[in-house]
């Protein structure tokens, strides 16, 4: 009891608590660097690795916004597939680079606008709504590639590929969600909201905007995010996007962000956790364990990070279950 | 005659980390008695009790129940040993029926190859309702479907079936009905008769002269002393709390008059449960007090009044603005405050600290070009309040959850003060506070109508009621029965004949 109390306590502190994912990957790159024997740490791995992350990174930034007001969206990665599929669609109909860069954010944005409309017309809770698409626009990417491939062509994206496009658009985006989520009403609201629902409307705040601009401003990170994965496969087919949704998750959670959102939110969850994901996956794999036992090495993390960031209280359960 | 002793307490101490909630506390529960446990918000009483019902464990000192030595890991083994606990915070699951509540850790009793007979056990908890004296809940009922004030009631039956030895009760009464309340001390006198032990929590001493036959006083985490019946005195009690004589008027004293003008009016109001026809008017200056029975309407008029609860039919307008008010959003904005009665799941992010807390009512206040919230701005924002209302906490950043009832709700009272609100509905603002931040708070409300805001105050105290309002309507049944003008001769007994 007493250990536990010290703990909470410690998950109080807010320093602490802010920068416990930070602590926690540098521990994850040590244990690595030493289990390997070093070879976790080449320039080759780290920059690997790097690549990976970016474009979970990507749009997982956006989705720390979403997270934090304690609403989810599970339909990230169908949106994000099918955001590749259109953009690619109107690059070959009009082999403008620039053009499909505007149509990946507009459909991006799309999007998660439609989730809000929908919701607020059925009058059905945002979750709901991305629950039905996640199968939805899943099924529809492989109605549309089916087993075939969409290719730009690597001669089309490969001067934005030397340019290192995918880690500057994640730099611009993530400063952009920075300063909103740390600087403006709208972050201070969506932490509030993601704390106490009713206590937010008492105070006069209006949920439904918030939440709202809190979808689009991730709208804009799916298409960014959709954008980079042209640019870095320089196609797309039927499992593109494939596994996005659950890493997002697990990237924004494993780097501290609470499921139910609020004050313990962070928006550099979706970098920090991006790239603790993909460490996890390729150190496991150079200690040579199979593939089956990673995905379950990465529950149990899972687990952890969902019961020390919850919000359980001391007495039995009252809180935003009513 | 010797009294026979069902559990001690020796040299109780608790930390929690740099915080000692209790310091080498000597206590003792007597058989067959009423003893009451009291003391000024943050003295240590819950934690005793929760100490004694296994929430937590003491950090030293030792315990003996029934002449053994008592060390329980957790509330489920203190259940399964006899003692019973009513927390002071929710204590039952939203999502399970009355009857799960009742018999949560207990479901083996209906249980048959792996199968729980959902029959039996309602039939079960129909009975206990119905032994205690609940008539309006039912077992099949969803928690999350029943008020406050019923689920209390569940939380009573679910310690009566415990059939406990010794029944601790951590401030109940303030979220009880009248009903609720004649439950649980008929309750409480059953079990004391039938040789079992009662220890109560409370902030009522008046309540707890009445019913108790010892009241022990817990000062800052130490004990003070312990009363027999006999030796009882409200005065003397109050003074033993704070630890100093209580001076000056605990409510206002002056007569002073409130302005013609009218600042909200609400016409005809009818919900669809509650409320009929009901008219009011709130004017400048002025403390409204609203009184009755808790299940008269009146909690929910406060949330009618700020645009929380639908009307069927009439409207609320804030008169100077031309504005109905219809949502909360409408009322904040046009300088309205409410602070619930249901405090913690309401009024408060409670895993948040203070600082934001009180920061989110000044978003628009606190910041520099149109877009960005100053940092400075609001620490200072925030900082005014921490200070002015004499917080007791470590620092702003304290998280709202682990601060003791008055200083919970001086966050709650904080947010609108920083805002700078003209129109405060205020439903039980003292509910669960202890006399001396009761006192701070009486003291506040009247400096607020000094400058010249207007005051709702909804409550079930008649004392504060009479003690603080310019005028009071009393409500029965949804409407207005009667209406009674500032006076020094108004008596409680006046008041209650258009209660009841």
């Amino acid at each position: 009891m007493k250990n536990k109390i010290k703990i909470s306590e410690l998950l109080d502190n807010r320093y602490f608590s802010y920068f416990l994912p930070i602590l926690l990957l540098f521990a994850l790159t040590l244990f690595f660097g030493v289990t390997t024997g070093g070879s976790f740490l080449r320039l080759q791995n780290l920059q690997m690795i790097l690549n990976q992350a970016v474009l979970v990174g990507i749009v997982a930034t956006g989705a720390v916004l979403i997270y934090s007001s304690g609403n989810m969206n599970i339909a990230m990665g169908g949106s994000t597939a099918i955001t590749c599929i259109v953009a690619v669609h109107v690059y070959l109909a009009t082999e403008s680079m620039l053009l499909m860069f505007l149509a990946s954010i507009l459909v991006g944005i799309a999007f998660m606008g439609m989730f809000c409309v929908l919701s607020e017309v059925f009058k059905l809770s945002v979750v709901v709504i991305t629950v039905l698409f996640m199968t939805m626009l899943i099924s529809l990417q492989e109605w549309i590639v089916g087993g075939k491939t969409l290719k730009v062509g690597y001669d089309a994206v490969r001067n934005l590929q030397e340019m290192n496009v995918p880690i500057i658009i994640l730099v611009i985006y993530f400063a952009i969600c920075f300063v909103v989520f740390e600087f403006t009403k709208l972050g201070r609201t969506l932490k509030f909201i993601g704390e106490n629902k009713n206590c937010a409307r008492q105070t006069g705040i209006k949920e439904s905007a918030a939440v709202t601009i809190a979808f689009l401003l991730s709208g804009l990170g799916v298409g960014l995010g959709a954008f980079s994965i042209i640019v870095r496969a320089s196609s797309v087919g039927g499992t593109t996007a494939g596994g996005l949704n659950m890493e997002v998750v697990l990237a924004i959670v494993l780097a501290g962000t609470p499921m139910t959102g609020g004050n313990k939110s962070k928006i550099f969850s979706g970098i920090v956790g991006a790239v603790m994901v993909t460490m996890m996956n390729n150190g496991l794999l150079l200690l040579g364990v199979n593939s089956i036992y990673i995905q379950a090495i990465r529950g149990v993390f899972f687990i952890i990070m969902v019961m020390l960031s919850g919000k359980r209280p001391e007495v039995l359960p009252v809180k935003d279950m009513v | 005659m010797e009294q026979e002793v069902l559990l001690t307490c020796k040299s109780i101490t608790k930390d929690f980390g740099a915080t000692r909630a209790l310091d080498s506390v000597d206590f003792s529960v007597v058989k067959g008695k009423v003893c009451g446990l009291v003391g000024e918000n943050g003295s240590g009483k819950s934690t005793l009790a929760s100490i004694i019902a296994g929430i937590y464990q003491s950090s030293s000192g030792t315990m003996a129940y029934m002449g053994k030595e008592w060390t329980p890991k957790n509330s489920l083994e203190a259940q399964n040993n006899g003692i019973g606990i009513i927390l002071q915070e929710a204590g039952t699951i939203p999502l399970l029926s009355v009857a799960q509540n009742i018999f949560i850790g207990q479901e083996k009793l209906f249980q048959k190859n792996l199968i729980i007979n959902k029959k039996a056990m309602n039939k079960a908890a129909n009975d206990v309702l119905q032994d205690i004296g609940a008539k309006n809940i039912r077992a099949e009922m969803m928690a999350r479907m029943l008020n406050m004030q019923e689920l209390k009631v569940v939380e009573i039956a679910k310690a009566y079936n415990c059939d406990p030895r010794i029944f601790i009760v951590d401030e109940t009464t303030n979220v009880l009905s009248h009903d609720g309340r004649e439950i649980l001390f008929r309750l409480i006198h059953k079990l004391a008769g039938e040789g079992k032990s009662v220890l109560i929590i409370s902030h009522d001493i008046e309540e707890l002269i009445e019913h108790c036959d010892m009241i022990t006083v817990l000062k800052d985490g130490k004990m003070v002393t312990t009363l027999e019946k006999h030796e009882f005195d409200a005065k003397k009690i109050k003074n033993l709390m704070v630890g100093r004589e209580i001076k000056g008027d605990y409510y206002r004293s002056d007569m002073d008059p409130y302005s013609d003008e009218v600042l909200l009016e609400a016409d005809n109001i009818t919900t669809l449960g509650e409320l009929t026809n009901l008219s009011m008017q709130l004017h400048k200056g002025e403390i409204l007090g609203i009184g009755g029975l808790s299940d008269c309407g009146m909690h929910t008029l406060g949330k009618v009044l700020y645009g929380e609860e639908r009307l069927a039919g009439g409207k609320v307008t804030l008169t100077q603005k031309n504005v109905t008010v219809t949502k909360a959003e409408a009322a904040v904005k046009n300088g309205m405050a409410y602070i619930s009665k249901d405090r913690d799941r309401e009024s408060l992010a409670l895993d948040a600290p203070i600082f934001q807390n009180i920061a989110i009512s000044g978003l628009d206040v606190n910041q520099i070009v149109n877009f960005f919230v100053s940092g400075k701005k609001e620490k200072q924002y925030v900082n005014e309040q921490v200070e002015g209302l004499k917080m007791r906490c470590r620092s702003e950043y304290q998280i709202v959850r682990t601060l003791s009832g008055g200083n919970k709700q001086k966050v709650a009272f904080g947010k609108w003060f920083a805002k700078g609100s003209d129109i405060f509905i205020m439903d039980c603002p003292t509910r669960g506070i202890d006399i001396g931040v009761k006192q701070e708070m009486y003291r506040l409300i009247y400096n607020m109508k000094k400058e010249g805001k207007s005051i709702i105050l909804i409550s079930e105290e008649l004392p504060e009621l009479i003690g603080m309002s310019d005028r009071i309507l009393i409500m029965k049944n949804g409407s207005i029965s009667k209406e009674f003008m500032r006076s020094g001769d108004l008596s409680e007994s006046e008041v209650i004949e258009y209660m009841i």
